[in-house]
């Protein structure tokens, strides 16, 4: 079976002054469709460089990344821009939602890039918020919602134009043990239930625990992998 | 339209900084609104005279007087179709800082020299069947609260009555609309002459100018000539020009008033495109984070580009229109206190040109910086 994602020999390097640094080394990672993938491994070790060459974020120096059939690495920067917004919704530890802007209009981003219109964005973005349980909190900013509120904001407005992929850089680094089992109780729901393929950068092994597959990074290589 | 609320709360981002560019700029429009108006003012002073009216003077000032009796010789002259004479009475009223321009004039020869005046029938009649009637403006009636039946005390500081005070009663008896294109006598007051040359303690039968009206505005250098003509080596040497030529003179005596303006508006943008570059550049460089994810949510660099372009352009359109607008309310108190009509004219469109161009100008480079941003490096917080 087609894989969803396929990394063949794929090489990250980055300048630091001078010097060129290798942060992946000729990597190569399959993932299959419908997977919740939990990628480990200690700081430095290329994680969130990974996700970025998964979620279209970053270049690879070397090597391919096909998602969906798709080379992604040959995309020029307006493609890959387009490709993301259609295909992959992301996920990051510190939320990243626009602080001027309510709940739901956070979660309306990707879909002002879309044709719908005015009346089909309220309703996916009242289905979307409705899903992570924040109707009632629409109309707050940021600001004014928890970290486990934000991060379900973040989520809404990473599933509302319904990608194949959801990429998430330590969704449950910035929140509390409780919190942080809502936040992947509510991953794992849209694994199994939407079908989601999830890709999970983590340090915690709890958090791990609720991915279908875990893959250890060091130093820029694959270390180990296990079924979880 | 559907990135509106996006641009308006990046632009509120941060609402004291806004307000405080926004009043910067305001502040400009304002200032480039009052001096744009008085530059307007100026040309249009000139545009609006009649080229088919002449003006006779003295040689030595406009204020130096003319026997009356000149009137019917320079009817005579061919060419001539009407002649006017009037006298300067202006000067203040009730109180010295409360100014009114006033002619004294007969109504039939000013209506019949210049029938665009927007005075009716009704008020010439009512004017020549009070002697001492008087028509005012709607200005000047609404800048001093006069209506029709007041009787106010004019002051002229020149002219003096018979029983040797300065204080002339004119009773109002017509309120006619002002028209702000003819310098003349479009707004102010008009009083019957004889009533002032009857009454006045000196200078009986004089006048300060004649106004003429010519058949053919394209002779009226020859037409002048032959006036003046008339004058020559007598004691009341005359010079005579038309309205138009008249009115480019007195723009030319108040010096480069165009190069002057446009010199400071110039300098008060120049100061501004720093101030408002700066505003836009720290707005910028706090958002990168914010960018990052717009970009990571699928903007291209371009929808980028565009939206923080766009945030310049409405903080100073919007700057722009306040500006201007409070420059237009301001332009009764600028009358008042220079005594000189200013003109919107083409402000606000011009005005909206100088806002787009400070808001490229400083939009520019956020916008440019924010295209070009690394993802990796703007989540990364670089």
């Amino acid at each position: 079976m087609q894989p969803l994602i396929s990394l063949k020999g794929v090489v990250k390097s980055y300048r630091r002054g001078r010097q060129t640094v290798e942060v992946l080394h000729n990597l190569d990672l399959d993932v299959a469709s419908g997977e919740f993938l939990a990628l480990m491994g200690p700081s430095g070790s290329g994680k969130t460089t990974l996700l970025n060459l998964i979620g279209g974020l970053d270049r690879p120096t070397d090597g391919e990344v096909v998602v969906g059939g798709e080379h992604i690495d040959d995309l020029s920067g307006g493609e890959l821009a387009r490709w993301r917004s259609r295909h992959v919704g992301f996920v990051f530890q510190f939320y990243n939602l626009m602080p001027t802007l309510s709940a739901e209009r956070n979660v309306e981003l990707p879909l002002l890039l879309t044709r719908l219109s005015a009346a089909e964005r309220r309703k996916s973005v009242a289905a979307v918020l409705a899903l992570v349980g924040l109707t009632d909190r629409k109309k707050h900013k940021p600001s004014e919602l928890s970290g486990g509120q934000q991060q379900r904001v973040a989520i809404a407005r990473a599933i509302v134009a319904d990608p194949t992929l959801l990429v998430c850089d330590e969704p449950t680094g910035d929140l509390d043990r409780e919190t942080a089992e809502e936040i992947l109780g509510l991953l794992q729901h849209l694994n199994r239930e939407a079908g989601k393929t999830v890709i999970m950068v983590t340090h915690d092994p709890k958090a791990a625990s609720f991915a279908s597959r875990i893959v250890h990074l060091d130093k820029g290589a694959l270390a180990a992998e296990a079924a979880a | 339209m559907k990135f509106l609320h996006l641009v308006w709360a990046g632009i509120w981002r941060r609402p004291v900084r806004t307000t405080l560019a926004l009043i910067s700029i305001v502040s400009a429009f304002v200032l480039f609104g009052v001096l744009q108006g008085f530059t307007s003012g100026l040309d249009k002073l000139v545009s609006a005279s009649h080229a088919d009216i002449l003006v006779t003077q003295s040689q030595v000032s406009n204020i130096d007087p003319l026997p009356v009796a000149m009137a019917q010789e320079i009817a005579r002259v061919p060419g001539v179709k009407v002649v006017a004479k009037v006298l300067y009475f202006g000067g203040p009223f009730r109180s010295p800082t409360e100014f009114i321009p006033a002619l004294a004039m007969d109504p039939d020869e000013l209506h019949a020299l210049d029938d665009r005046l927007p005075v009716t029938p009704e008020q010439w009649s009512a004017l020549k069947a009070k002697r001492t009637g008087a028509l005012v403006s709607t200005e000047y009636a609404k800048l001093y609260d006069l209506k029709v039946g007041d009787r106010i005390p004019l002051k002229p500081q020149f002219w003096a009555n018979r029983d040797g005070t300065h204080v002339w009663p004119v009773d109002i008896v017509g309120v006619y609309t002002t028209d702000p294109d003819d310098n003349f006598a479009g707004n102010g007051v008009l009083l019957n002459f004889d009533y002032v040359d009857q009454v006045r303690a000196t200078g009986a039968s004089t006048v300060n100018v004649f106004d003429e009206r010519v058949a053919d505005p394209r002779r009226a250098s020859q037409i002048a000539a032959a006036v003046d003509r008339l004058s020559t080596n007598s004691a009341h040497p005359t010079r005579t020009f038309s309205e138009r030529q008249l009115a480019q003179e007195e723009v030319s005596s108040i010096g480069q008033v165009g190069l002057a303006v446009q010199l400071i508006a110039g300098a008060v943008f120049f100061a501004l495109l720093f101030s408002v570059g700066a505003v836009m550049i720290q707005s910028g460089r706090e958002r990168t984070a914010e960018f990052a994810v717009l970009k990571t949510l699928g903007y291209t660099d371009g929808a980028v580009f565009a939206l923080t372009l766009v945030e310049a352009l409405i903080l100073c359109a919007l700057a722009a229109s306040v500006g201007l607008a409070a420059s237009r309310g301001l332009y009764p108190v600028v009358v008042k206190a220079v005594g000189f009509h200013l003109n919107a004219g083409p402000i606000f469109g011009t005005g909206f040109i100088v806002a787009a161009v400070l808001a490229l100008v400083t939009g520019a480079i956020p916008a440019w910086r924010a295209a070009r941003l690394s993802i990796v490096d703007g989540l990364a917080g670089r």
